[in-house]
């Protein structure tokens, strides 16, 4: 029957199954093997899948100290939390968010708990466990259903690239070992269109030293390579707090306490070289002064 | 032969477009619906700019990859057309959609319907049925899917095995076929 439809048709209607049953079309036939294999189909079934965006949910279940991942449609009104809330970054001292996390809880709770207000969501299977009990682990960005979450009570961090739409995972090597002891890190992962490549940055200011380290992880080369970045005298404030826009990771900092205004700071994706350049842009003047800025 | 009388009310002034099909059925069908079917349009067009169009609605357009039974259902689709195709807005009204999609595609005629949608370049239509589609094959084994496009697998069987191995998860939660 299908003698008559045209790959571009086969694609079209692949497009639309769900990623999971992707890799068993793959298993009809060599046709439809090399049509879902070409690069090209990754990225017509992104931008068709944009269409209907999720929210990725992560609590730590009390009882078993397990991680707990679930999906749920962003445009579902059963949603435990409404549209437009914005939890990636909380700003704990802010009252405000107190009372709305009570109201919150509230609205769970009257809906039936957390899980209780809708059959509607995708339960994950985290492939990885961290390794002390009751730890999250950290995620530090997620960019076209691919997670990335770091592992990072140690000093020896464990980076994971995953994808829970079809299930797939991997570890990533570990960047160079600094000597000296760290003062701290700072992550950002992002996708770099141009190159359609992704690309883990990492941040350490080792002691004694205002200018940062820089290693960044590139998947399609599957290493590391290591930068220099000019001193700069902004202190980055959340390990895991940047927000990617425009092909460039942000972080949100501050200068030196003496002369303390809140900035942001960025680092283009497609930098590329030994040398890193960053880019800072002001923060709206009412926001420069304060201390509990959020992303 | 003649499928007239597409229009339920006769008072209407609306200018008719005559369409034939390829088992030579004419369907006289309202403008505004042929010209749902882009392929129509432009042929349509084409004809208006060759002054040809004077002579109104006798003008028949051939279509000689789409069988009477498909543009029929195609035609019926189009007026009764979903308000918008664009992504649901809410997980209500996807499963509303759901159920339009089953309604209108029997999974024996999907094929043909977006192959003539395709060939008619009529986009909706097109988008509509390719989802129904997807829908429908998404909980099927390997091995229905393949007798409903009539495929031959052509993997070596060693070859498959190992794959359905690797990815064993993606082959869970098939329905019976």
């Amino acid at each position: 029957m299908s003698d008559y439809l045209p790959a571009e048709l086969i694609v079209e209607i692949l497009i639309r199954v769900p990623a999971k049953i992707v890799p068993r079309c793959k298993c009809v036939c060599k046709r439809w093997n090399s049509l879902i294999s070409n690069p090209h189909f990754a990225t017509t079934y992104l931008a068709h899948s944009k269409q209907r965006p999720y929210h990725l949910f992560r609590r730590l279940d009390q009882e078993t100290g397990e991680e707990l991942f679930t999906l749920h449609p962003s445009d579902n009104p059963d949603n435990p939390f409404p549209r437009n809330y914005h939890l990636k970054n909380l700003n704990r001292s802010d009252p405000a968010l107190h009372i709305n996390l009570l109201r919150l809880a509230q609205e769970v709770k009257d809906k039936g708990g957390f899980f209780g207000c809708s059959s509607d969501y995708i339960k994950l299977h985290c492939p990885y466990k961290t390794r002390y009990y009751q730890y999250f682990h950290q995620i530090v960005g997620s960019v076209n259903g691919l997670i990335c979450m770091v592992d990072s009570y140690s000093i020896d961090d464990n980076y994971y690239l995953w994808n829970p739409s079809i299930n797939r995972s991997m570890q990533l090597p570990r960047p160079k070992y600094h000597d000296q002891s760290r003062s701290n890190s700072f992550f950002g992962f992002g996708y770099h269109a141009p190159t359609d490549d992704y690309k883990l940055v990492r941040l350490v200011y080792l002691n004694n030293c205002n200018s940062p380290v820089v290693d960044i992880y590139t998947l399609n080369t599957g290493g590391w390579c290591s930068a220099k970045a000019q001193p700069s005298a902004q202190y980055i404030i959340d390990s895991f707090g940047s927000v990617v826009v425009n092909g460039a990771i942000h972080w949100l900092a501050h200068t030196p306490e003496d002369a303390h205004h809140n900035l942001i700071v960025s680092f283009d994706l497609g930098n590329e070289g030994n040398e890193v350049v960053f880019h800072e842009v002001p923060v709206p003047k009412i926001l420069e002064a304060g201390y509990t800025v959020n992303l | 032969m003649s499928n007239t009388s597409e229009n339920p009310n006769p008072s209407s002034s609306s200018a008719k477009i005559t369409l034939k099909t390829s088992d030579n059925e004419l369907f006289e069908v309202e403008e505004a619906v042929a010209m749902k079917f882009c392929t129509v349009k432009q042929y349509f067009e084409d004809e208006k700019d060759n002054d040809v169009a004077a002579r109104g609605s006798s003008t028949v357009i051939p279509l000689p990859n789409v069988h009477s039974a498909v543009l029929a259902r195609l035609i019926s689709y189009c007026k009764k057309l979903p308000q918008s195709n664009a992504v649901a807005d809410n997980h209500e009204e996807e499963e509303t959609k759901k159920k339009e999609r089953k309604q209108y595609g029997t999974p024996g005629d999907l094929v043909d319907l977006i192959s003539a949608a395709n060939y008619l370049d009529f986009k909706e239509g097109l988008e509509f049925f390719n989802q129904a589609l997807a829908d429908h094959i998404q909980n099927k084994s390997v091995e229905y899917v393949r007798k409903f496009f009539g495929i031959k697998g052509d993997f070596e069987p060693h070859e498959e095995e190992k794959y359905r191995e690797e990815y064993a998860w993606a082959f869970e939660g098939v329905d019976e076929d």
